[in-house]
């Protein structure tokens, strides 16, 4: 199977919404989780970011892979919490970090990375910076290939690694190892530029990808809206239920 | 009447920083619709003379004129326009997320409408056998299936000329066939840097022997008949054409040493009837 971010995109059921409205309501909402307290409201938005999870019909491990990778920060920043602050704040802090996360990767997962650059684009992030995510995302495997080879040929004359991180001989190997990767990097970097000309690249790139607004995108704005409101009022004590 | 000359090189030479000379006093002319084989052993300035024509080196003497207008650093991208070039490592070219994108990246950057553009990536992708990877993503791809991709990425571009560099290095035995079915079924002119004799056979009508200088400028039936070239260009004839030079000694026959395995095939039926 295909390895590459897009694989879940095109199957979702999220990904027919206009990715603009998605990436903004995404970042509405997670911006108002960060600014939440209590656990009474972060516990609706939750629930609301489990029940995208569950129509976004994205597989729950892909998801939970992408969870695991944020686990230890959230782990991380609930302990402190609770060491300083106690147990509520600590599990309100777990809760805060894990919706967000679980949004943004619900996000991303459910849009075609280009998508995701186009409408970065759109939100006027500058032009080099979506270039060197576009171009990091392409040439960061071609990159960890020329990595594995570097290993293998290491290992075929007979490198072990050291038997630990003050091994001076060994952290020279795997310094010069380094070394001849950023070269190698480079002079791949210089080649593609080369190659980038030969076709016509002046700094901009260029896509057909036209977004469309449609009447299903207001109605997942107003779904983020209401819950928005809902988790909004309970945090500032105006109950709307009890 | 002559054919127009598509690329024209007057005298050029060209120098590495820190005074590698790559090319010295080189003079060829490649004509509309040609098929010329640049052929050398490594080192030979293949590669840099391609980088000549495609405006992206300039030369420090002599002048390169690409379909009639001089190539210098200013207006190089009017150049680029009228070149295809074809690099060594698809994974230097074939640089977008996705394989219908890469393929637009050309159409695009010459300001073409969106129609125009679906048009031209559609037509590309099929003349190059790649429909069926429009929706992959290149990192994995197989090496043969990035080499279609980027022939399908110049093709979009619907450029008068095609420079090739090296361009069934690396393939396997059936990469290397589909790659030269593709080729061959083009009609734009080509200037194919090689050393892979049999490549240079099969798909130009010239070769051009390239050591810093031209050794050689001919058609590749002559070139065959000159092994003191080949020799000084560290060069060596496919093994089916070695073997039927040592066949015609053997029986003492006559014939011309056949360019490929086909031509081969047909001198020793004729031989044995």
């Amino acid at each position: 199977m295909e390895q590459h971010v897009d694989r879940f995109a095109g199957d979702s059921w999220l990904s027919s919404f206009d990715p603009r409205v998605k990436m903004l309501c995404v970042f509405a909402l997670a911006v108002l989780v960060a600014t939440l307290t209590q656990v009474g409201a972060l516990l609706p938005v939750l629930l609301f970011a489990l029940g995208l999870v569950m129509v976004s019909r994205i597989p729950f491990l892909h998801l939970a892979k992408g969870y695991a990778l944020a686990f230890p920060f959230v782990l991380f920043a609930s302990l402190t919490m609770l060491f300083t602050s106690g147990g509520e704040n600590a599990l309100a802090m777990g809760l805060r970090v894990s919706t967000s996360v679980l949004l943004l990767l619900v996000m991303v997962s459910s849009t075609p990375f280009m998508d995701v650059l186009w409408t970065l684009r759109w939100f006027r992030m500058p032009m080099i910076l979506s270039n060197m995510i576009m171009f990091t995302y392409r040439f960061i495997f071609v990159m960890l290939d020329e990595s594995e080879r570097m290993r293998l040929a290491r290992r075929s004359r007979g490198f072990k690694g050291g038997r630990s991180l003050l091994d001076r001989e060994a952290f020279k190997v795997l310094s010069n190892t380094i070394g001849m990767l950023f070269l190698r990097s480079y002079r791949r970097a210089s080649r593609v530029y080369v190659a980038l000309l030969s076709r016509g690249y002046d700094g901009t790139i260029r896509g057909v990808t036209s977004f469309r607004l449609r009447g299903r995108d207001a109605a997942f704005s107003l779904a983020f809206v209401i819950i928005g409101t809902l988790t909004l009022s309970r945090q500032m004590g105006w109950y709307l239920w009890p | 009447m002559v054919p127009l000359a598509v690329i024209s090189l007057k005298n050029v030479r060209f120098e590495y920083p820190g005074r590698h000379l790559a090319l010295d006093d080189v003079s060829l002319e490649v004509a509309e619709g040609e098929r010329v084989a640049l052929i050398g052993p490594n080192g030979a300035g293949k590669s840099t003379l391609l980088h000549l024509m495609a405006a992206l080196d300039f030369p420090q003497a002599g002048e390169v004129i690409v379909a009639g207008r001089k190539v210098e650093r200013k207006g190089a991208a009017e150049t680029r326009k009228q070149v295809g070039f074809l690099f060594q490592d698809p994974d230097d070219q074939v640089f977008m997320p996705s394989v219908w994108e890469d393929v637009a990246f050309g159409p695009l950057n010459m300001g073409l409408p969106e129609e125009e553009v679906r048009h031209r990536v559609e037509k590309a992708l099929e003349e190059s056998g790649a429909s069926h990877l429009s929706k992959r993503v290149p990192q994995n791809l197989s090496l043969g299936e990035k080499k279609r991709v980027a022939v399908a990425g110049l093709l979009s571009m619907s450029p008068p000329v095609l420079l090739l560099d090296e361009p069934t290095a690396n393939l396997d035995p059936q990469g290397r066939r589909d790659l030269l079915n593709i080729l061959s079924g083009l009609k734009q002119s080509m200037v194919i840097a090689t050393h892979d004799l049999a490549l240079a056979f099969e798909l130009a009508d010239r070769a051009v022997v390239l050591n810093k200088k031209v050794l050689f400028d001919g058609s590749i039936h002559e070139l065959v008949k000159m092994p003191e070239v080949l020799k000084e260009a560290n060069l060596e004839l496919p093994s089916f054409s070695r073997l039927m030079m040592m066949y015609r000694q053997h029986v003492g026959a006559d014939f011309e040493p056949p360019l490929t395995v086909e031509e081969a095939f047909e001198l020793l039926k004729d031989h044995r009837s």
